[in-house]
């Protein structure tokens, strides 16, 4: 039944990549010494889950569901470059299984994504290309090996993400995002555990992750609403057996489509809010997880009083 | 550009740490016997009748037949290719714990609970057709306790009468007779006929088939690839390992059909009727009976196993502790308080104990724990074939023993769970099918630990850790009270101490 919390993780790190006001993976920079706070709360749940590839729903689970609040800080460095550092709190829980819910901080985040190339018409018309790079760290040591309703993966990983983006002058705009993860080995309580194979060994070895995403969007002035389509494939891991608990090595696959909406205030621009949501619509070893959120954001430039908006 | 180089090293550095090999129990190097034992062919045999079974006398070493087998070694053993090199490695060390290695595979792979039918009830593993699903055996702890049991007690009895034989023909090894042959393995001064790795390769084979019959081609190739092994390697002539399979055969044969087709087995897996009639029974005495916590309401599991034939204790209710505190009284109201404590806020060392010791669903269950506990101690003690093969025999009959007779407490009793008697409680692991008191893996882990020491007396105090950690870990994970823990170390020991009574007697020093 465990599985279901990887999923439902993994699902978390992708929306940690496209609920905040500036992720590694959107379209936006910040200008220089512009920072910019946020904190989204997001729930996910799902009755519903693949093992394998088998769909099916699983009583003595009911209903998995999560609680995100994941506080992060992006500040521009350069006009270029942007840092973007987040640790995301968790709390999970099942409707029906006697297994305890978790709670507790996931993990470290840094991300530094810079503007590789840009071709500029005019003040709104361009072209960019933009890499992200990245690492994140388990923190507070929470127990991983305890799917479906564990925090986070357990594992370091390294990221990359690399975006192509394009805006038109009236606003509206679109978004490639293609990137991968490296991770860790899992170090785990155990002795043994079969996979396709028996394996004994106090470890994971944890499968690498590809992702890749399609953004349609507007932005102009106080107003950004985006449409996202998001799918992440891990490469190798396992499948579910058949009535098995799910494993951190799981092969998880899933398509995601989402919107984001970001509005600044009017009568005070460094203040905006966001509201978000997700749904899974088709995976191998996750749940069919359906996420909403929103939240605040805050930001500002420490150079000049006028509060600027990006871009 | 400072921070981009910065930033690039810390990458590079992470990336670095994701290491990607996997710490395995592997590569076990192969060593001399610490004992041969040339009188171990007079030891006490647990379940065969020695004359019963025969081992046809070898050619003579000066013969034509001998030569023509000698040339044929020759042949095999002179360019050895990597794979062929894995396999010498993989059974030369300690083929016991090899076999062993691949008993706890199989118990892991078949170690899952069916999935419910759409109806709502749940289909039995069939053995007939052990591919279909849900796949034949549902290996949990009880029926790998008895997989576990019977490899041991076959390997054992088997080894016994290849001792005797080795000692009456008095073979030398093929690269003694012959200097051009050079042995990959140690020589570890036995006499070669019957090859004691051929009885092993096929006692595992015609056992472990009988057990997991879905995997019976995967075994044959294993039992060929170890008997072959020990051509490639040099170390014993086609006759020796025939002489070996012989032995096994006929002991593999005696095993299957005079004691594990009439153990009953077959009659320990029940209908939900049954778990519920012996449920009313313990209610009406009682006042209570556990119930499955999981939907649809699974059958309790192996509710007759209590009744399967055990191998050292005479009779199961000889063993069989009294009944549990009930409700309301002082001691089950703090073994409540106990364990809410424990799982409401865990810290992080029990936490540990708690997943260390879980062994559940596909894992090689808490048997296969101690087996792979029992496994390392042979070769830290560098045991032969022999004494590897009467360690895991009297091992794994206390355990199966302990797991009779927990089962039958379990069924007279019909305790509760924390999960039952405590409104909204919440576990770490995962909650077992069957009622609580007593705790399993409390009773294999003291019985396995009692022979243990028995047979290792210096790793007493380690496997006494062993004992109490995972008793605890059933406490600290929230599925047992500790009144079933504590009964259940009592009752292990109890139960194990048949075991290491026989054990005491049956001629090994």
């Amino acid at each position: 039944m465990n599985r279901l919390l990887l999923s439902f993780i993994i699902f978390c790190n992708l929306l940690v990549s496209s609920i905040s006001a500036q992720t590694p993976s959107d379209a936006f920079m910040m200008k220089k010494k512009e920072i910019c706070f946020a904190v989204p709360d997001q729930y996910s749940s799902w009755d519903h889950y693949w093992e394998g590839s088998l769909y099916r729903d699983n009583p003595n689970l009911g209903t998995v569901s999560t609680v995100m609040i994941g506080p992060m800080i992006a500040a521009g460095i350069h006009d270029r470059i942007n840092i973007i550092v987040s640790c995301p709190w968790i709390k999970t829980n099942t409707s029906n299984s006697p297994l305890r819910g978790e709670s507790g901080f996931q993990d470290f985040s840094l991300w530094i994504k810079a503007k590789l190339y840009e071709k500029k018409w005019s003040e709104l018309n361009r072209l960019e290309a933009v890499l992200s790079l990245g690492a994140s760290l388990p923190v507070g040591g929470y127990y991983a090996d305890y799917m479906p309703l564990s925090l986070g993966l357990g594992c370091k990983s390294f990221g990359s993400r690399a975006m192509i983006n394009y805006f038109m002058n009236n606003g509206l705009f679109a978004s490639a995002t293609i990137g991968y993860d490296l991770r860790s080995n899992v170090n785990i309580d155990r002795t043994n555990y079969y996979t396709t194979e028996h394996i004994e060994s106090n470890e994971f070895k944890m499968p690498n992750a590809l992702f890749s995403g399609i953004t349609l969007g507007y932005f102009k002035n106080l107003t950004r609403v985006e449409l996202q389509y998001n799918k992440m494939n891990t490469l190798g891991g396992v499948d579910i057996r058949r009535n098995d608990m799910p494993l951190l090595v799981s092969d998880m696959d899933a398509d995601q489509v989402g919107f984001y909406i970001q509005q600044r205030m009017p009568f005070y621009e460094p203040l905006g809010i966001i509201l978000f949501g997700n749904q899974t619509i088709s995976g191998i070893n996750v749940g069919k997880s359906t996420s909403f959120g929103g939240g605040i954001l805050y930001q500002w430039n420490i150079k000049s009083k006028s509060k600027t908006i990006n871009n | 550009m400072n921070k981009y180089i910065l930033a690039l090293s810390i990458f590079t550095f992470i990336f670095i740490a994701c290491d990607k090999d996997l710490n395995l129990n592997t590569n076990v190097n192969t060593y001399n016997y610490d004992k041969i034992d040339p009188d171990g062919g007079s030891w006490i045999t647990v379940f065969i009748n020695k004359s019963d079974i025969s081992c046809n006398a070898p050619v003579a070493t000066s013969s034509p037949e001998y030569s023509a087998q000698l040339t044929d070694l020759k042949t095999k053993s002179a360019t050895i290719s990597p794979s062929q090199q894995d396999a010498i490695n993989r059974w030369g060390a300690n083929a016991i714990a090899s076999w062993n290695n691949v008993a706890r595979e199989l118990a892991a792979k078949y170690n899952l609970t069916p999935a419910a039918n759409a109806d709502g009830t749940y289909p039995i593993p069939n053995s007939a057709e052990p591919g279909k699903y849900p796949y034949f055996p549902f290996a949990n702890p009880p029926y790998a306790s008895r997989a576990f049991a019977y490899l041991a007690v076959a390997q054992y009895d088997a080894l016994i009468l290849a001792w005797k034989y080795k000692y009456e023909y008095n073979r030398a090894a093929p690269y003694k007779i012959d200097n051009s042959i050079k042995n990959a393995l140690p020589d570890q001064s036995l006499p070669s006929y019957p090859s004691e790795d051929a009885v092993i390769a096929e006692v595992s084979l015609g056992i472990l088939r009988v057990m997991f019959p879905n995997d019976t081609t995967y075994l044959k190739d294993l039992a060929a690839e170890h008997k072959n092994s020990r051509l490639w390697a040099g170390m014993n002539t086609q006759d020796d390992l025939d002489a070996g399979s012989q032995i096994a055969k006929q002991v593999v044969a005696k095993i299957i059909n005079d004691r594990a087709k009439k153990d009953n087995m077959n009659k320990a897996i029940s209908s939900i009727a049954v778990t519920d009639s012996l449920a009313a029974l313990a209610e009406a005495k009682y006042g209570w009976r556990w119930r499955s916590v999981e939907t649809p309401v699974r059958p309790g599991m192996l509710p007759k196993f209590g009744e399967v034939k055990p191998w050292c204790v005479p009779d199961i209710t000889l063993v069989r502790p009294g009944p549990l505190p009930a409700p309301g009284t002082e001691q089950y109201e703090k073994d409540v308080e106990e364990i809410k404590k424990f799982t409401s806020n865990p810290t992080a060392a029990q936490r540990k104990i708690a997943n260390f010791w879980a062994d559940g669903p596909s894992t090689s269950t808490p048997p296969g724990h101690w087996n792979q506990i029992a496994s390392d101690l042979m070769i830290k003690y560098k045991m032969s074939p022999l004494r590897s093969a009467r360690t895991m025999a009297y091992m794994n009959m206390a355990i199966q023993d302990a797991g009779i007779s927990t089962w039958d407490t379990k069924y007279t009793y019909f305790g509760l769970r924390p999960s039952n008697a405590i409104p909204g409680f919440k576990t770490l692991i995962g909650v077992p099918n069957f009622p609580g008191y007593i705790s399993g893996h409390s009773t294999f882990s003291s019985a396995a630990s009692t022979v243990l020491s028995h047979i290792f007396p210096t790793e007493t105090a380690s496997l006494n850790q062993y004992v109490e950690d995972a008793s605890n870990s059933r406490i600290y994970g929230g599925i047992h009270f500790r009144v079933d823990c504590e009964v259940g170390i009592e009752t292990g020991k109890k139960v194990a101490q048949y075991c290491v009574d026989k054990a005491r007697i049956d001629g090994a020093k």
